[in-house]
Protein backbone atom coordinates (compact mmCIF):
# COMPACT_ATOMS: atom_id res chain seq x y z
CA UNK A 1 0.00 0.00 0.00
CA UNK A 2 0.87 3.32 -0.40
CA UNK A 3 2.24 5.49 1.97
CA UNK A 4 -0.18 8.14 1.30
CA UNK A 5 -3.85 7.55 1.46
CA UNK A 6 -4.61 10.27 0.08
CA UNK A 7 -2.57 10.05 -3.15
CA UNK A 8 -3.88 6.09 -3.36
CA UNK A 9 -7.44 7.27 -2.98
CA UNK A 10 -6.36 10.05 -5.22
CA UNK A 11 -5.57 7.45 -8.05
CA UNK A 12 -8.07 5.10 -6.98
CA UNK A 13 -10.59 8.08 -7.84
CA UNK A 14 -9.17 8.62 -11.19
CA UNK A 15 -8.97 5.32 -12.33
CA UNK A 16 -12.08 3.96 -11.49
CA UNK A 17 -14.79 6.78 -11.69
CA UNK A 18 -15.65 7.05 -15.36
CA UNK A 19 -16.74 2.86 -15.34
CA UNK A 20 -18.34 3.47 -11.61
CA UNK A 21 -20.16 6.45 -12.74
CA UNK A 22 -21.72 4.55 -15.66
CA UNK A 23 -22.19 1.23 -13.58
CA UNK A 24 -24.16 3.27 -11.01
CA UNK A 25 -25.76 5.20 -14.00
CA UNK A 26 -27.24 1.62 -15.46
CA UNK A 27 -28.40 1.15 -11.66
CA UNK A 28 -30.19 4.49 -10.52
CA UNK A 29 -32.96 6.04 -11.87
CA UNK A 30 -31.33 9.58 -13.19
CA UNK A 31 -27.49 11.23 -13.47
CA UNK A 32 -28.14 12.91 -9.81
CA UNK A 33 -28.62 9.46 -7.88
CA UNK A 34 -25.86 8.44 -9.59
CA UNK A 35 -23.00 11.17 -8.53
CA UNK A 36 -24.29 10.63 -5.31
CA UNK A 37 -23.60 7.11 -5.23
CA UNK A 38 -20.15 7.32 -6.81
CA UNK A 39 -19.19 10.00 -4.30
CA UNK A 40 -20.87 7.89 -1.55
CA UNK A 41 -18.97 4.71 -2.85
CA UNK A 42 -15.57 6.90 -2.80
CA UNK A 43 -16.75 8.58 0.79
CA UNK A 44 -17.07 4.92 2.30
CA UNK A 45 -13.32 4.31 1.04
CA UNK A 46 -11.97 7.19 2.08
CA UNK A 47 -13.50 6.50 5.95
CA UNK A 48 -11.92 2.96 5.49
CA UNK A 49 -8.52 3.43 3.17
CA UNK A 50 -6.73 0.48 4.96
CA UNK A 51 -9.89 -1.71 3.53
CA UNK A 52 -9.12 -1.00 0.14
CA UNK A 53 -7.19 -4.20 -1.50
CA UNK A 54 -3.86 -3.39 -2.84
CA UNK A 55 -4.13 -4.86 -6.29
CA UNK A 56 -5.88 -2.56 -8.92
CA UNK A 57 -8.78 -5.32 -9.96
CA UNK A 58 -8.96 -6.47 -6.08
CA UNK A 59 -9.75 -2.56 -5.47
CA UNK A 60 -11.55 -2.07 -8.52
CA UNK A 61 -13.63 -5.11 -7.53
CA UNK A 62 -13.64 -3.85 -4.12
CA UNK A 63 -15.42 -0.39 -5.05
CA UNK A 64 -17.72 -1.70 -7.74
CA UNK A 65 -19.24 -4.07 -4.33
CA UNK A 66 -19.70 -1.12 -2.21
CA UNK A 67 -21.58 0.71 -5.33
CA UNK A 68 -23.85 -2.21 -5.52
CA UNK A 69 -24.78 -2.70 -2.07
CA UNK A 70 -24.86 1.34 -1.72
CA UNK A 71 -27.71 1.04 -4.58
CA UNK A 72 -29.41 -2.05 -2.62
CA UNK A 73 -29.46 -0.26 0.42
CA UNK A 74 -31.08 2.65 -0.69
CA UNK A 75 -33.03 0.27 -2.91
CA UNK A 76 -34.09 -1.06 0.90
CA UNK A 77 -34.56 1.88 2.00
CA UNK A 78 -36.78 3.37 -0.08
CA UNK A 79 -38.71 0.81 -0.79
CA UNK A 80 -39.27 2.09 -4.76
CA UNK A 81 -41.07 -0.13 -6.85
CA UNK A 82 -41.79 1.65 -9.69
CA UNK A 83 -45.84 0.79 -11.10
CA UNK A 84 -45.14 -0.73 -14.45
CA UNK A 85 -46.24 1.10 -17.23
CA UNK A 86 -47.06 -1.65 -19.93
CA UNK A 87 -45.96 1.01 -23.06
CA UNK A 88 -45.34 -0.53 -26.42
CA UNK A 89 -41.40 0.00 -26.20
CA UNK A 90 -39.35 -0.87 -28.95
CA UNK A 91 -39.01 -1.53 -32.70
CA UNK A 92 -36.14 -3.65 -34.06
CA UNK A 93 -36.06 -1.71 -37.72
CA UNK A 94 -36.35 1.64 -36.07
CA UNK A 95 -32.77 2.29 -34.27
CA UNK A 96 -31.55 4.92 -36.45
CA UNK A 97 -34.75 6.76 -34.91
CA UNK A 98 -34.60 9.36 -32.78
CA UNK A 99 -38.15 9.04 -31.29
CA UNK A 100 -37.61 4.99 -31.32
CA UNK A 101 -34.52 5.28 -29.66
CA UNK A 102 -35.59 7.60 -26.70
CA UNK A 103 -38.46 5.34 -26.48
CA UNK A 104 -36.56 2.30 -26.01
CA UNK A 105 -34.35 4.32 -23.28
CA UNK A 106 -37.73 5.16 -21.29
CA UNK A 107 -38.70 1.42 -21.56
CA UNK A 108 -35.55 0.10 -20.74
CA UNK A 109 -34.65 2.50 -17.66
CA UNK A 110 -38.67 1.51 -16.34
CA UNK A 111 -37.71 -2.31 -16.67
CA UNK A 112 -34.51 -1.92 -15.15
CA UNK A 113 -36.27 -0.34 -12.06
CA UNK A 114 -38.08 -3.01 -11.86
CA UNK A 115 -35.23 -5.32 -11.21
CA UNK A 116 -34.36 -5.86 -8.11
CA UNK A 117 -30.63 -4.22 -7.45
CA UNK A 118 -28.73 -7.56 -7.64
CA UNK A 119 -30.28 -8.50 -10.31
CA UNK A 120 -30.13 -5.51 -11.77
CA UNK A 121 -26.25 -4.62 -11.36
CA UNK A 122 -25.52 -8.21 -12.63
CA UNK A 123 -27.85 -8.25 -16.03
CA UNK A 124 -26.30 -4.78 -16.34
CA UNK A 125 -22.48 -6.02 -16.35
CA UNK A 126 -23.57 -8.76 -18.12
CA UNK A 127 -25.76 -7.90 -20.87
CA UNK A 128 -24.36 -3.96 -21.42
CA UNK A 129 -21.21 -3.81 -20.03
CA UNK A 130 -20.33 -7.30 -21.13
CA UNK A 131 -18.86 -8.89 -18.78
CA UNK A 132 -18.40 -12.99 -18.32
CA UNK A 133 -20.50 -14.49 -15.52
CA UNK A 134 -16.85 -15.61 -14.00
CA UNK A 135 -16.21 -12.23 -13.85
CA UNK A 136 -19.19 -11.19 -12.58
CA UNK A 137 -18.84 -13.59 -9.70
CA UNK A 138 -15.24 -12.64 -9.15
CA UNK A 139 -16.38 -8.97 -9.22
CA UNK A 140 -19.16 -9.28 -6.64
CA UNK A 141 -17.72 -12.48 -4.46
CA UNK A 142 -20.45 -15.04 -5.27
CA UNK A 143 -20.19 -18.18 -7.17
CA UNK A 144 -21.01 -18.46 -11.12
CA UNK A 145 -24.04 -20.45 -10.40
CA UNK A 146 -25.70 -17.55 -8.16
CA UNK A 147 -24.64 -15.24 -11.25
CA UNK A 148 -26.36 -17.56 -13.77
CA UNK A 149 -29.48 -17.43 -11.66
CA UNK A 150 -29.50 -14.03 -11.62
CA UNK A 151 -28.48 -13.51 -15.20
CA UNK A 152 -31.52 -16.02 -16.12
CA UNK A 153 -34.02 -14.29 -13.74
CA UNK A 154 -33.32 -10.84 -14.58
CA UNK A 155 -33.74 -11.98 -18.29
CA UNK A 156 -36.74 -13.18 -17.73
CA UNK A 157 -38.51 -10.05 -16.01
CA UNK A 158 -36.78 -8.07 -18.34
CA UNK A 159 -38.01 -10.11 -20.88
CA UNK A 160 -41.85 -10.10 -19.77
CA UNK A 161 -41.43 -6.01 -19.21
CA UNK A 162 -40.29 -5.23 -22.96
CA UNK A 163 -42.37 -7.67 -24.21
CA UNK A 164 -45.43 -7.01 -23.06
CA UNK A 165 -47.40 -4.73 -25.31
CA UNK A 166 -50.37 -3.04 -24.73
CA UNK B 1 -43.93 1.11 -31.83
CA UNK B 2 -43.81 -2.59 -32.31
CA UNK B 3 -46.15 -3.86 -29.52
CA UNK B 4 -46.75 -7.01 -30.35
CA UNK B 5 -43.81 -9.06 -29.45
CA UNK B 6 -44.46 -11.50 -26.84
CA UNK B 7 -41.25 -13.31 -26.40
CA UNK B 8 -37.80 -10.78 -26.85
CA UNK B 9 -34.63 -13.56 -27.79
CA UNK B 10 -31.54 -13.29 -25.90
CA UNK B 11 -29.94 -11.22 -28.75
CA UNK B 12 -32.91 -8.98 -29.08
CA UNK B 13 -33.25 -8.50 -25.56
CA UNK B 14 -29.79 -7.60 -25.34
CA UNK B 15 -29.58 -4.95 -28.42
CA UNK B 16 -32.41 -3.29 -26.59
CA UNK B 17 -30.75 -2.87 -23.55
CA UNK B 18 -27.95 -1.71 -25.35
CA UNK B 19 -29.80 0.75 -27.07
CA UNK B 20 -31.52 2.11 -23.90
CA UNK B 21 -28.70 1.98 -21.93
CA UNK B 22 -29.04 4.53 -19.50
CA UNK B 23 -25.41 5.59 -19.41
CA UNK B 24 -25.47 6.24 -23.54
CA UNK B 25 -27.47 9.25 -22.45
CA UNK B 26 -24.15 11.72 -22.30
CA UNK B 27 -24.93 12.86 -18.80
CA UNK B 28 -21.66 12.46 -17.51
CA UNK B 29 -20.85 14.69 -14.63
CA UNK B 30 -18.49 17.73 -15.98
CA UNK B 31 -15.39 18.35 -14.89
CA UNK B 32 -15.77 20.80 -12.22
CA UNK B 33 -18.50 18.41 -10.78
CA UNK B 34 -15.70 15.65 -10.74
CA UNK B 35 -13.11 17.65 -9.24
CA UNK B 36 -15.59 18.89 -6.37
CA UNK B 37 -16.35 15.18 -6.13
CA UNK B 38 -12.89 14.19 -5.96
CA UNK B 39 -11.91 16.77 -3.45
CA UNK B 40 -14.85 16.23 -0.88
CA UNK B 41 -13.70 12.54 -1.13
CA UNK B 42 -9.97 13.42 -0.37
CA UNK B 43 -10.83 15.54 2.59
CA UNK B 44 -12.84 13.08 4.34
CA UNK B 45 -10.17 10.37 4.36
CA UNK B 46 -10.08 9.27 7.99
CA UNK B 47 -6.36 8.30 9.18
CA UNK B 48 -7.80 7.95 12.79
CA UNK B 49 -6.74 4.42 14.70
CA UNK B 50 -10.56 3.38 13.99
CA UNK B 51 -9.95 3.23 10.15
CA UNK B 52 -6.86 0.77 10.88
CA UNK B 53 -7.67 -2.73 9.68
CA UNK B 54 -9.52 -4.94 11.81
CA UNK B 55 -6.53 -7.14 13.03
CA UNK B 56 -4.75 -3.96 13.85
CA UNK B 57 -6.88 -2.81 16.32
CA UNK B 58 -7.83 -6.32 17.47
CA UNK B 59 -4.47 -7.00 18.51
CA UNK B 60 -3.62 -3.54 20.11
CA UNK B 61 -6.85 -4.39 22.27
CA UNK B 62 -5.81 -8.43 23.02
CA UNK B 63 -2.37 -7.02 23.95
CA UNK B 64 -3.55 -4.52 26.23
CA UNK B 65 -6.62 -7.06 28.01
CA UNK B 66 -3.70 -9.26 28.91
CA UNK B 67 -1.66 -7.04 30.54
CA UNK B 68 -3.99 -5.73 32.59
CA UNK B 69 -5.70 -9.11 33.47
CA UNK B 70 -1.92 -10.05 34.31
CA UNK B 71 -1.57 -7.52 36.33
CA UNK B 72 -5.02 -8.20 38.80
CA UNK B 73 -3.31 -11.65 38.67
CA UNK B 74 -0.33 -10.53 40.56
CA UNK B 75 -1.87 -8.58 42.73
CA UNK B 76 -4.22 -10.70 43.61
CA UNK B 77 -1.90 -13.23 44.02
CA UNK B 78 0.27 -10.76 46.41
CA UNK B 79 -2.53 -9.39 48.49
CA UNK B 80 -5.07 -12.27 49.03
CA UNK B 81 -5.32 -14.96 51.46
CA UNK B 82 -4.16 -17.65 49.62
CA UNK B 83 -0.45 -16.24 48.94
CA UNK B 84 0.06 -16.75 52.28
CA UNK B 85 -1.09 -20.16 52.69
CA UNK B 86 1.08 -21.01 49.47
CA UNK B 87 4.14 -19.46 51.28
CA UNK B 88 4.99 -22.61 53.78
CA UNK B 89 5.08 -24.42 50.82
CA UNK B 90 8.52 -23.70 50.06
CA UNK B 91 10.02 -24.41 53.11
CA UNK B 92 8.97 -27.77 55.06
CA UNK B 93 8.57 -29.83 51.65
CA UNK B 94 12.27 -31.26 52.17
CA UNK B 95 13.49 -34.65 51.38
CA UNK B 96 12.90 -36.24 55.10
CA UNK B 97 16.60 -37.30 56.22
CA UNK B 98 16.60 -39.15 59.41
CA UNK B 99 17.46 -36.45 62.14
CA UNK B 100 20.83 -37.12 63.63
CA UNK B 101 20.64 -38.54 67.30
CA UNK B 102 21.10 -36.12 69.99
CA UNK B 103 20.92 -37.02 73.59
CA UNK B 104 19.06 -33.85 74.56
CA UNK B 105 16.36 -34.20 76.12
CA UNK B 106 13.51 -32.83 74.16
CA UNK B 107 10.68 -31.14 75.80
CA UNK B 108 7.31 -32.98 75.34
CA UNK B 109 5.73 -30.37 73.37
CA UNK B 110 8.47 -30.47 70.49
CA UNK B 111 8.74 -33.89 69.99
CA UNK B 112 8.71 -35.24 66.29
CA UNK B 113 9.29 -38.81 66.10
CA UNK B 114 11.22 -40.08 62.85
CA UNK B 115 10.10 -43.43 62.48
CA UNK B 116 11.62 -46.16 60.07
CA UNK B 117 8.41 -47.78 59.12
CA UNK B 118 5.99 -44.66 59.06
CA UNK B 119 2.23 -45.51 57.97
CA UNK B 120 0.48 -42.77 55.22
CA UNK B 121 -0.50 -40.98 58.68
CA UNK B 122 -0.05 -41.19 61.95
CA UNK B 123 -1.37 -38.92 64.51
CA UNK B 124 0.32 -38.38 67.56
CA UNK B 125 -2.24 -38.21 70.66
CA UNK B 126 -0.98 -35.60 72.95
CA UNK B 127 -0.63 -37.44 76.62
CA UNK B 128 2.25 -36.87 79.05
CA UNK B 129 4.04 -40.65 78.51
CA UNK B 130 3.78 -39.98 74.64
CA UNK B 131 7.77 -40.13 74.49
CA UNK B 132 7.23 -43.77 76.28
CA UNK B 133 4.83 -45.07 73.49
CA UNK B 134 7.45 -44.28 70.47
CA UNK B 135 9.30 -47.26 69.34
CA UNK B 136 12.49 -47.89 70.78
CA UNK B 137 14.15 -47.45 67.26
CA UNK B 138 12.14 -43.70 67.03
CA UNK B 139 13.14 -42.86 70.77
CA UNK B 140 17.29 -42.60 69.17
CA UNK B 141 16.18 -40.46 66.61
CA UNK B 142 13.94 -37.57 68.32
CA UNK B 143 14.96 -34.49 67.01
CA UNK B 144 15.27 -31.73 69.42
CA UNK B 145 14.00 -29.00 67.97
CA UNK B 146 11.60 -28.01 65.34
CA UNK B 147 12.26 -28.58 61.45
CA UNK B 148 13.75 -24.79 60.48
CA UNK B 149 11.01 -24.51 57.92
CA UNK B 150 8.12 -24.82 60.57
CA UNK B 151 10.07 -22.87 62.90
CA UNK B 152 10.24 -19.96 60.03
CA UNK B 153 6.55 -20.41 59.34
CA UNK B 154 5.34 -20.07 62.75
CA UNK B 155 7.53 -17.08 63.20
CA UNK B 156 6.41 -15.87 60.20
CA UNK B 157 2.59 -15.99 60.81
CA UNK B 158 3.38 -14.76 64.16
CA UNK B 159 2.48 -17.76 66.30
CA UNK B 160 2.59 -18.11 69.94
CA UNK B 161 4.36 -20.49 71.64
CA UNK B 162 2.16 -23.34 72.54
CA UNK B 163 0.73 -23.26 76.28
CA UNK B 164 2.78 -25.32 79.09
CA UNK B 165 -1.35 -26.81 79.54
CA UNK B 166 -2.06 -27.91 76.50
CA UNK B 167 0.05 -30.10 74.49
CA UNK B 168 0.34 -29.52 70.28
CA UNK B 169 -0.38 -32.96 67.69
CA UNK B 170 2.02 -33.85 65.74
CA UNK B 171 0.51 -35.88 62.63
CA UNK B 172 2.81 -37.42 60.06
CA UNK B 173 2.59 -39.17 56.64
CA UNK B 174 5.11 -40.01 53.66
CA UNK B 175 4.07 -38.65 50.65
CA UNK B 176 4.25 -40.72 47.73
CA UNK B 177 7.67 -39.78 46.71
CA UNK B 178 9.01 -40.44 49.74
CA UNK B 179 8.94 -37.09 51.46
CA UNK B 180 8.41 -37.41 54.71
CA UNK B 181 5.53 -34.66 56.06
CA UNK B 182 5.14 -33.83 59.79
CA UNK B 183 2.50 -31.26 60.77
CA UNK B 184 2.39 -30.48 64.66
CA UNK B 185 -0.94 -28.80 65.03
CA UNK B 186 -0.86 -25.59 67.99
CA UNK B 187 -4.40 -25.98 70.00
CA UNK B 188 -2.68 -22.63 71.07
CA UNK B 189 -2.35 -21.52 67.94
CA UNK B 190 -4.17 -17.89 66.84
CA UNK B 191 -3.90 -15.75 63.56
CA UNK B 192 -4.51 -12.54 63.49
CA UNK B 193 -7.83 -11.16 63.90
CA UNK B 194 -7.68 -9.57 60.00
CA UNK B 195 -7.25 -12.80 58.85
CA UNK B 196 -10.49 -13.61 56.75
CA UNK B 197 -9.76 -17.21 56.75
CA UNK B 198 -7.97 -17.45 60.43
CA UNK B 199 -10.60 -20.19 61.65
CA UNK B 200 -9.49 -22.65 58.48
CA UNK B 201 -5.72 -22.36 59.42
CA UNK B 202 -6.32 -22.36 62.98
CA UNK B 203 -7.83 -25.83 63.04
CA UNK B 204 -4.11 -26.68 61.26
Amino acid sequence: MQADPVERLGDLFDTHQPRLYRLARRLSRDPEEARDLVQETFLRAARRPASIPESAKGAEAWLVRILVNLCRDRWRRLKVRREAHHQPVWSMGNTADPESVASARSAVQRALNRLRPRTRAIVVMHEIEGQSKAEIAEFLGMSEVTVRWHVATGRSKLRKELSHGG
Amino acid sequence: MAADRKNLSDDELRKLLNLGDPAGYGDEPAPEELNAMRRTVLNSIDTSPAAQPWFSRSLTTAMATVAVALIAISILLQAGPWGEVLQPATGPVTPAEPAPPTTQEPPPSQTVAAVEEVPDVVVTEPSPDSAAELPAAAEESVVAEEPPALAAMEESQGLAAPSEGRQPRTVQFTAPGGTRIIWTLDPDFQLPVSEPDSQARGEL
